[in-house]
């Protein structure tokens, strides 16, 4: 794309989701949502090719229509208490409408079928803008909005978001569909700590985004659209191993940085008292962790039945930008649980 | 929240039912799409207009400016759409299903 366009593109699509962040108001904030998914829509669908378009036509449809209904929420709190003021919700019904408005924008279940389609559809690239940046503006709303009422609605979302994480990335063949719902999956960890401390949501969602964009980066480079391409990879070896690496961070094993993930909505649900919903949570990570363990499996422990002139190849990849991104978003995945301290200045 | 306020948001409510139910055409789609926004225009606009708040009608303007922008962006998309899927009935767009 032309260089002019894309430049200009990119910075309305940082200054939409500026807006959105930064706002007490609530029509800067329709208005930065709108930014964002206008400014997206040239960035995905230029190349013309057909599944690009119909990714993009997707993501449009359900992007405008969660931006329509959350304006609707906040003209609903208008009529009531005459305040467009993001801080003075006042009743539940339109707190309902903006928190169903904002679950369909980030794609946690029950609201999460548009998200595997249209990641499948789009090259790697534009799946890190919609996988990681876009999900910065929604998810800051919801976050801000959970510090003022608590209500279950996200707690139920949630619990949906990791068992449908779990299940539905189980029977899939394209690594951007079992990314999708690793995503969902995750975000399902991260908004479920929002009904008790908020502002540790926004370390996790730090953490689930350095480490998505890492695997993500490093598909990019080696061209990992299908299971089936894994073993055939053409990556330099060092990223076969930073890319297990990040992916068994991602699944919540211990010693690495995404078992930060994992271990604050666990501590923070034991210190209230909510025993009971732990094990939900725990079986969708469980099988999510599966299917990340395919990936690995797939990667670096065995060889698919291929031609014998395919076996050995060191070229370096597709993007040279992307080596020294990957190998900078690596060392959080390492050590990441030293940050975990920070955690408990919120206690 | 008086009766004029209640017909509305039924009328953004009746968007909602047409986005949701329709199965046939894309532009139809687009259509309610469009619907929803301009519901959300007039809404705006009478509650300025009611409690005297008439910088409102700016902001009105601007959300119907920002709907049109919407608009086209919509029907670029589908004329790419149409381009490359040679149709617009739904049932058609069908290729990114597992």
């Amino acid at each position: 794309m032309n260089r002019l366009v894309n430049a200009f593109l990119l910075t309305s699509l940082i200054a939409g989701t500026s807006l959105v962040i930064f706002s007490n108001h609530w029509f800067p904030i329709w208005l930065g949502l709108e930014l964002s998914t206008l400014s997206i829509i040239p960035l995905l669908s230029y190349t013309s090719q057909s599944r690009s378009v119909e990714a993009t036509l997707k993501y449009f449809l359900v992007q405008a229509f969660s931006a329509a209904l959350l304006l609707n929420g906040a003209v609903l709190n208008l009529w009531i208490s005459n305040s467009w003021d993001v801080n003075s919700i006042t009743s539940p019904i339109s707190y309902f409408i903006i928190t169903a408005a904002l679950i369909i924008k980030l794609g946690l279940a029950p609201c999460h079928f548009w998200f595997p389609d249209v990641l499948s559809g789009l090259p790697f690239l534009s799946t890190i803008i919609i996988a990681c940046w876009q999900k910065i503006a929604p998810m800051f709303l919801l976050l801000s909005l959970s510090n003022l009422v608590s209500s279950e609605i996200i707690i139920v979302c949630s619990i949906l978001s990791v068992l449908v994480g779990g299940w539905g990335g189980l029977n899939q063949i394209s690594v951007r569909k079992i990314l999708a719902y690793s995503s969902i999956g995750h975000l399902g960890w991260i908004t479920c700590v929002a009904f008790f401390i908020p502002e540790v949501s926004y370390l996790l969602f730090l953490f689930y985004i350095l480490n998505n964009t890492a695997i993500l980066l490093i598909c990019h480079n080696g061209s990992l659209y299908y299971l089936s391409s894994l073993s055939k990879s053409n990556v330099v070896p060092i990223t076969a191993i930073l890319f297990s690496i990040a992916l068994l961070s991602l699944g919540g094993l211990p010693p690495l940085g995404g078992f930060i993930n994992k271990v604050i909505p666990l501590i923070v649900f034991s210190l209230n008292g909510n025993n009971f919903i732990i094990p939900f949570f725990l079986i969708g990570s469980l099988i999510s962790l599966f299917f990340y363990i395919r990936i690995v499996f797939n990667t670096s422990l065995t060889l698919f039945p291929q031609h014998s002139l395919n076996i050995v190849s060191f070229r370096t990849g597709n993007s040279s930008l992307s080596q020294p991104i990957i190998s900078t978003l690596i060392p959080i995945t390492i050590w990441g649980l030293l940050l975990l301290p920070i955690f408990f200045l919120f206690i | 929240m008086n009766i004029l306020s209640a017909v509305l948001f039924s009328l953004f409510f009746l968007g909602i039912i047409g986005v949701v139910i329709n199965r046939l055409h894309l532009l139809s789609l687009l259509l309610c799409l469009e619907l929803l926004l301009v519901s959300l225009f007039l809404n705006i606009s009478t509650w300025s207009q009611i409690h005297d708040e008439l910088i409102y009608l700016n902001f009105s303007i601007l959300l119907l400016t920002f709907s049109a922008c919407e608009a086209s962006a919509g029907l670029a998309l589908m004329v790419s759409l149409s381009r490359s899927h040679n149709t617009d009935l739904l049932a058609n767009i069908n290729l990114l299903q597992t």
